[in-house]
């Protein structure tokens, strides 16, 4: 059965995602060392909608993707690609949290920087590669 | 050259400039930095007089007066202390405001080139690669920061809330599937 509030939440996340990627990565790729300036802000704001459209979405989908281990739907790609996204987004939103303070030194928050960025990129790679198996699917 | 006849050079040409009322630096033009030069290269030497002022080499050409960057111009980045300095005058001791707010000097601090030649004050936002209003724009945000960790903070608390609740429901499943209360 269709849920259309499920369907919005999962519209504006995937959207929100989108503008965290574009945001996060464009100014890198040209040729930024890091992130300031307007990219900053706008990534900075919507990291906010993201992360709690991301939240209210994995509750939605949970049962759908086996949190209970019974009836679960979802194939096992899909299941492993849904929860490793989410526990991706632990050490991508703590680290970037715990950089935000001053309770650790230069050297950590570097640490905490490295790992905000390669989690950033699994959890990219995670949505391609979803998109990738559910476009075979449909071919 | 000796050394009295480039002292006797400038001391004649400085002698027609007042100094200002505060004793800070005469303003000497271009036009007086000209002078002394072209004095200087009527005197026999070995080397090329120039005016090292504000980050610039001034040398005199054909044309005038010209300017050009040379390492000897860096700004002396040594200061007293020896860049040690305690822990609570740091930058960002007093929190995220020392530097992310609207006026803070980190980034409107005017940069005056102390010198007795006339050169354009620098503003600090100049040396961060930005424009000043994003960085003014970036600093007023700063009052929904909490708002900002505390939305993230929830949303990890609430996928955290999931993950653990996964772990249990698996750590269950596999007990059952072990039978280990039978054995």
């Amino acid at each position: 059965m269709v849920n259309p509030r499920r369907n919005m939440v999962n519209t504006l996340w995937l959207i929100s995602f989108f503008g965290m990627v574009i945001t996060g990565f464009i100014p890198l790729i040209l040729g930024n060392t890091g992130l300031n300036g307007w990219w900053m802000i706008l990534h900075v704001s919507i990291a906010p909608l993201f992360s709690i459209l991301l939240a209210i979405g994995a509750m939605y989908y949970a049962k759908k993707m086996g949190i209970d281990f019974n009836d679960a739907h979802g194939r096992k790609l899909d299941r492993f690609i849904f929860w490793l996204f989410l526990l991706l987004f632990i050490p991508c939103a703590l680290s970037i949290l715990f950089s935000m303070n001053a309770w650790f030194g230069s050297t950590t928050q570097y640490v905490f920087l490295k790992v905000h960025f390669y989690s950033g990129i699994g959890m990219l790679l995670l949505v391609i590669l979803h998109f990738k198996f559910l476009r075979n699917n449909k071919g | 050259m000796k050394k009295d006849s480039y002292e006797l050079i400038v001391k004649k040409v400085l002698s027609t400039v007042s100094f200002k009322k505060n004793n800070s630096w005469p303003i000497i033009n271009e036009n007086i930095i000209l002078n002394i030069l072209t004095s200087f290269e009527s005197q026999t030497s070995e080397s090329t007089p120039v005016y090292v002022s504000g980050g610039k080499v001034y040398a005199r050409n054909s044309n005038g007066l010209s300017t050009s960057y040379h390492p000897i111009t860096d700004p002396y980045t040594w200061p007293i202390g020896h860049n040690v300095r305690p822990a609570t005058m740091s930058l960002g001791s007093g929190g995220c405001t020392d530097c992310h707010s609207a006026d803070s000097p980190f980034y409107t601090g005017i940069i005056t080139v102390d010198s007795p030649l006339k050169t354009d004050d620098a503003m600090m936002v100049d040396f961060h690669s930005q424009n000043l209003f994003a960085a003014q724009v970036f600093s007023n945000a700063f009052i929904f920061r909490p708002w900002l960790k505390g939305i993230i903070y929830s949303s990890v608390f609430l996928i955290l809330s999931l993950l653990a609740l996964l772990f249990i429901n698996g750590l269950g499943k596999w007990i059952d599937s072990t039978e280990l209360d039978e054995s």
